[in-house]
């Protein structure tokens, strides 16, 4: 009987990479146009589901900025004015999606560096008013605005031990030894088999999911080989946790007037109707 | 009814003592089609702003703003103005231009208790059309367009509409927004834009304008002459308010341009020079070939004498003036550029370029639109309307547009159950003039009439592995709308006008060898007789 394992301990580590990937506000801007209802919600949700970016939302963009629909009026899809939005939200970059109904709705969307205030590309498509848009039709064009590698989502698995120069490897594929200098990055969300093995020791193994954005910490004990571990330390040990973090607030200001004697008032006689 | 609410805004505005008070009294039309705020409810804020940009007021319209009973709009005090000056009223729904007004000489004192009238109207834009110059069996005019901005309605063919405007080929707005003249052929008239009909009566001139052009505060009305032969004339139309009241009436004075002929003209923003920019309308400067001479900006003022004139280093297709900075603004073609110019020395100052054929140019809130030749490279098929700041610095804006193209029929014939169709070569085209651009005031809807040219001469290329050469000159006319705010653009093709080779026939030669013998297989270019769009115009726009 050879004497095996070991405790493990996973954790997750949300949002591991949040500080390396670009964020991106999605803007809505509607001239009028009743189609495509929530269009702009929709496309943040597909991005932030989909693609290795920071999303701000129409939501999110009015609980920063709570006057933002209309300040995206007033630029009138000036890319300079757009883009300096963009930066008030935190963004590397607008989506703006603009929705107009000349005849067909017609939605256009235009990616806009937010620093430098340049329109980048840009899609426009055309639909009769009363079709319904899938979600396939909106990340295909999404796909089609975004290089590819947008789209390619990342993990981290970092792994320890409690021996050093033991062998890790992910899905067969050597990954170093113990102690790694930093987590192995991985594509997510995916699952990989873990091995860490050394010479005298019972290799440990273990299934790890790895969530996008997710850094599983993998802390492996190694035991030594032995015929005369009971049966019952085998423990096999895989954990998925995600997590999610929320944050939001916001803030109104309101601004009054002055008012002095030596000034007259204004009124305005809204039309009788 | 209304005598109570101005008893109560009387006694609101007594109440405040001897401050004074100054009171904008919106109407609006009884024709719903041309009522802008006829849900009232949509209107979320009235901003009052003097004629140079200040905001004077911004009253909130949205429910439980503040409005009392008798639907008075607090504004809160006002900054007193030492002179009078002109008030434009807007009404918006979020970022949304409703409609406006623009008030004359408007007085903002303390102790002096003032009520305008702002009569509001919908920013339209109206479409006008004539035939071709080019020739074509089928040529016929269309019906005149009245585009609401916000519905994408036309407002001509609505169910119950009152519009009778029954043909146009040349407008202008009013500067107050409550007229449109129009010239229909030699004839003009004026175009309420509160009640939707024409006026009676009509001036008779001697010429069928190419442009009309408004002052600023309505001091004048200016027909251009196209001209017949080198020489061009203005018709100077003093008494607006005499016009619009009854056009047969009026009594306008004609300038002769000895040597010139006008292409199109634009104010100074207080309305004392116009500035005619020479060279004819009938020249398509971004057709493959043309070399049209350089041209040049006459000056004159309101009664006709020629105060100055500005010759250009090249040909320029458009002239345009900032209403609020009075900057003269170019579209060089020649110079491949779109530039400022010395109101004193005429010397130009780049704001965009290199740019192919800027072909119309405006400027809207501070911004320059000007469309050019220029091709998109992430859209295909389209060309490109820039926009730049006024004032410099920071890189332009583009807005592709496209639709235009050419279809050649291939001998081929559809399935019985129609699944299959036919075969056509798609045929981009080599340049775009747009002949004239109309821009609503708040700079959210550009409408231009094109003037689009397929040509190809020997161009080869291969189909159905044959050796395919084209050979073809085709004139295409029509009509693009652009959202500017979203970039979206529509397109409406009015006519196709095959000029070469004759009756469109064997536009494209392809050969192929049988038995060792060449032959050839034709495919001939249809025209598709129609009109071109004319007399864009933008109520309270340019």
């Amino acid at each position: 009987m050879r004497a095996f394992v070991v405790g493990i301990v996973v954790l997750c580590a949300v949002a591991a990479h949040a500080e390396d990937k670009r964020t991106v506000a999605v803007l809505e801007y509607r001239a009028g146009a009743r189609g495509a209802r929530d269009i702009g919600l929709r496309l943040a949700r597909l991005l932030r589901e989909t693609a290795a970016l920071n999303v701000v939302d129409a939501q999110e963009a009015r609980r920063k900025l709570p006057r933002v629909d209309s300040e995206v009026a007033k630029c009138g899809g000036e890319a300079m004015c757009v883009g300096a939005i963009g930066e008030q939200l935190g963004a590397n970059e607008v989506l703006l999606v603009g929705v107009s109904q000349l005849g067909d709705v017609i939605i256009a969307l235009q990616r806009i560096d937010a620093k430098r205030g340049e329109a980048g590309a840009r899609l426009a498509e055309s639909l009769p008013a009363d079709k319904e848009i899938s979600d396939e039709q909106a990340l295909g064009w999404l796909r089609q605005l975004f290089p590819p590698e947008t789209f390619n989502r990342f993990g981290s698995i970092a792994v320890d031990a409690d021996q050093a120069g033991a062998a890790v490897s992910l899905n067969g594929e050597a990954a170093g030894k113990t102690p790694l200098p930093q987590p192995v990055k991985v594509r997510a969300p995916a699952t990989y088999k873990l091995k860490v093995e050394k010479s005298g020791f019972v290799p440990f193994q273990a299934r790890v999911d790895v969530l996008p954005d997710a850094n599983v910490e993998v802390h492996a004990t190694l035991v030594k080989e032995s015929k005369d571990v009971p049966w019952f330390k085998r423990w096999y040990v895989w954990a998925i946790v995600g997590g999610a973090v929320a944050a939001g607030g916001a803030a109104t200001a309101i601004y009054f007037g002055t008012r002095t004697e030596s000034t007259p008032l204004g009124y305005v006689q809204k039309p009788t109707p | 009814m209304r005598r109570l609410h101005w008893f109560v805004a009387a006694l609101v505005v007594t109440g405040c003592g001897d401050r004074g008070s100054v009171t904008f009294n919106i109407t609006a039309p009884d024709s719903p089609l041309f009522n802008p705020v006829l849900q009232p409810e949509l209107v979320t804020e009235y901003d009052i702003r003097s004629a140079s940009g200040n905001v004077i007021g911004i009253a909130s319209a949205v429910q439980g703003s503040g409005s009392n009973s008798n639907g008075l709009l607090p504004l809160g005090a006002l900054m007193p103005a030492g002179a009078a000056e002109d008030v434009y009223v807007t009404a918006l729904s979020g970022g949304n231009l409703l409609g406006m007004a623009r008030i004359k000489d408007v007085t903002i004192k303390a102790g002096k208790k003032s009520v305008y009238d702002a009569p509001l109207r919908k920013p339209l834009v109206f479409v006008g059309s004539m035939l071709p110059a080019e020739m074509g069996a089928a040529n016929k005019t269309s019906a005149v367009q009245i585009l609401d901005p916000l519905s994408s309605e036309d407002l001509a063919r609505a169910p119950g509409t009152p519009a009778n405007l029954t043909a146009m080929t040349a407008s202008a707005s009013t500067w107050d927004g409550r007229f449109v003249v129009v010239a229909q052929g030699t004839t003009l008239t004026a175009f309420d834009t509160g009640s939707g009909k024409t006026v009676a009566g009509t001036l008779t001139l001697s010429f069928s304008p190419s442009r009309l052009v408004v002052a600023p505060r309505d001091q004048a009305i200016v027909a251009l002459d196209p001209g017949n032969g080198p020489d061009g004339s203005l018709a100077i139309i003093s008494d607006v308010g005499g016009f619009v009241g009854s056009p047969g009436s009026a009594s306008p004075k004609v300038v002769r341009m000895p040597g010139a002929v006008a292409r199109t003209a634009a104010f100074s923003p207080d309305g004392s020079k116009l500035y005619v920019l020479t060279g004819g309308t009938t020249v398509d400067p971004c057709a493959p070939g043309a070399m049209p001479p350089a041209n040049a900006i006459q000056v004159y003022g309101l009664d006709g004498s020629m105060s100055g004139m500005f010759a250009l280093e090249g040909f320029a297709a458009d002239v345009t003036v900032d209403p609020q900075s009075g900057a003269i603004v170019i579209a060089d073609v020649a110079g491949k550029q779109v530039s400022t110019l010395d109101p004193t020395s005429g010397a130009p100052t780049k704001l965009l370029g290199p740019v192919t054929c800027p072909s119309a140019v405006r400027v809207v809130n501070g911004t320059v639109f000007a469309v050019t030749s220029d091709r998109d490279t992430t859209t295909a098929n389209s060309f490109v309307l820039q926009r730049v700041s006024l004032k410099g610095g920071g890189s332009p804006t583009p807005t592709p547009f496209g639709g235009a193209f050419f279809n050649i029929p291939i001998d081929s014939t559809p399935s019985p159950n129609g699944d299959v169709g036919t075969a056509t070569l798609p045929v981009r085209p080599t340049s775009i003039d747009a002949y004239e651009l109309a821009i609503t005031p708040d700079g959210s809807r550009a409408e231009f009439a094109t003037r689009a040219v397929y040509n190809e001469m020997g161009t080869k290329f291969t189909f159905s592995q044959e050796d395919c050469t084209a050979t073809f000159n085709i004139v295409e006319y029509g009509l693009f709308a652009v959202d500017l705010r979203t970039g979206n653009a529509s397109y409406q093709q009015r006519s196709q006008l095959v000029q070469m080779p004759a009756m469109g026939s064997m536009c494209v030669d392809c050969k192929f060898t049988i038995l060792g013998s060449t032959q050839h297989q034709y495919a001939d270019c249809p025209s598709t007789g129609g009109d071109r769009p004319a007399g864009l115009a933008a109520t309270f726009g340019q």
